[in-house]
């Protein structure tokens, strides 16, 4: 097996770490690291296709991208979860069914 | 270089699991930038440098701070404590998984190839700020968005 056979199976198991952890997990800080760590996977699988395709500034590029709005999710979601807890006591996802509007 | 990506592989792995596994929040939030600064480990040694900056100081960093900010200004640590029986099987199915993957990748000898001829001359300033302007724009707007809707949030926070 090749590094790169290695790097996409590990990534793999990453995606499959954070999906299951968004599936097990009803706290929103919890959903939120699921959904970062998922991110890292996909941002190692660019620079990876960059690796491969011999193309890394494109792959840099998009990678670069990707971040600010990985960081620009977790803000908001943060800010989401906090405003749920001065609203209802707890970090809890079902709580969002209870929003009017 | 092949030691080095297998070391920041494992490290991920290591510390994604911890991430997911952990019960108290400080620890997921501690393990998710561990993830993130072997991801830009990683990311530097296979050539992409400035990503791996990007991502060693904003997911490594400011993310934590999001996060541990997050924790703090409730009592989320505690409420993330108490113990979820929900797929407590997960461990073990992610390890089933893995294993699976990797006898497959052996037996059919999957192989996604070597690092390839540079496809382009082109440097990553000329790419980002040249070619790719729409990704800026979309980029300067997300980061508007976001920090519109921190303001909002705070201000409904504080006026309950």
């Amino acid at each position: 097996m090749t590094v790169s056979t290695i790097m996409l199976i590990a990534g793999l198991i990453l995606i499959l770490t954070g999906c299951f952890e968004l599936i097990r997990t009803r706290h929103m800080l919890k959903i939120i690291i699921a959904l970062e760590l998922a991110i890292k996977a996909v941002s190692m699988f660019i620079v990876l296709g960059g690796w491969l395709n011999g193309n890394m500034p494109v792959a840099e590029s998009f990678v670069v991208s990707v971040i600010v709005i990985e960081v620009v999710v977790a803000t908001v979601l943060s800010g989401i979860a906090i405003s749920i807890y001065h609203k209802h006591g707890n970090m809890d996802i079902r709580s969002l069914r209870k929003l009017k509007g | 270089m092949n030691v080095a990506v297998y070391i920041c592989l494992g490290a991920m792995l290591a510390f994604g699991f911890f991430s997911v596994l952990s019960r108290h929040l400080i620890n997921s939030a501690i393990s998710l930038a561990a993830v993130s600064a072997a991801c830009g480990v990683l990311m530097y040694v296979l050539g992409a440098h400035t990503a791996a900056i990007f991502e060693i100081s904003v997911c490594s960093g400011l993310v934590t701070v999001i996060f541990i900010s997050a924790v703090s200004l409730s009592n989320g640590d505690k409420q993330a404590s108490a113990p979820e029986k929900r797929a407590h099987l997960l461990p073990i199915i992610l390890i089933a998984v893995g294993a699976v993957l990797v006898i497959a990748a052996l037996l059919t000898g999957f192989s996604l190839g070597t690092h390839g001829p540079v496809g382009s001359a082109a440097s990553f300033d000329n790419v980002f700020w040249e070619t790719r302007q729409a990704d800026i724009f979309g980029q300067m707007i997300a980061i508007i968005a976001g920090a519109s809707a921190i303001v909002v949030f705070f201000k409904e926070s504080e006026k309950q």
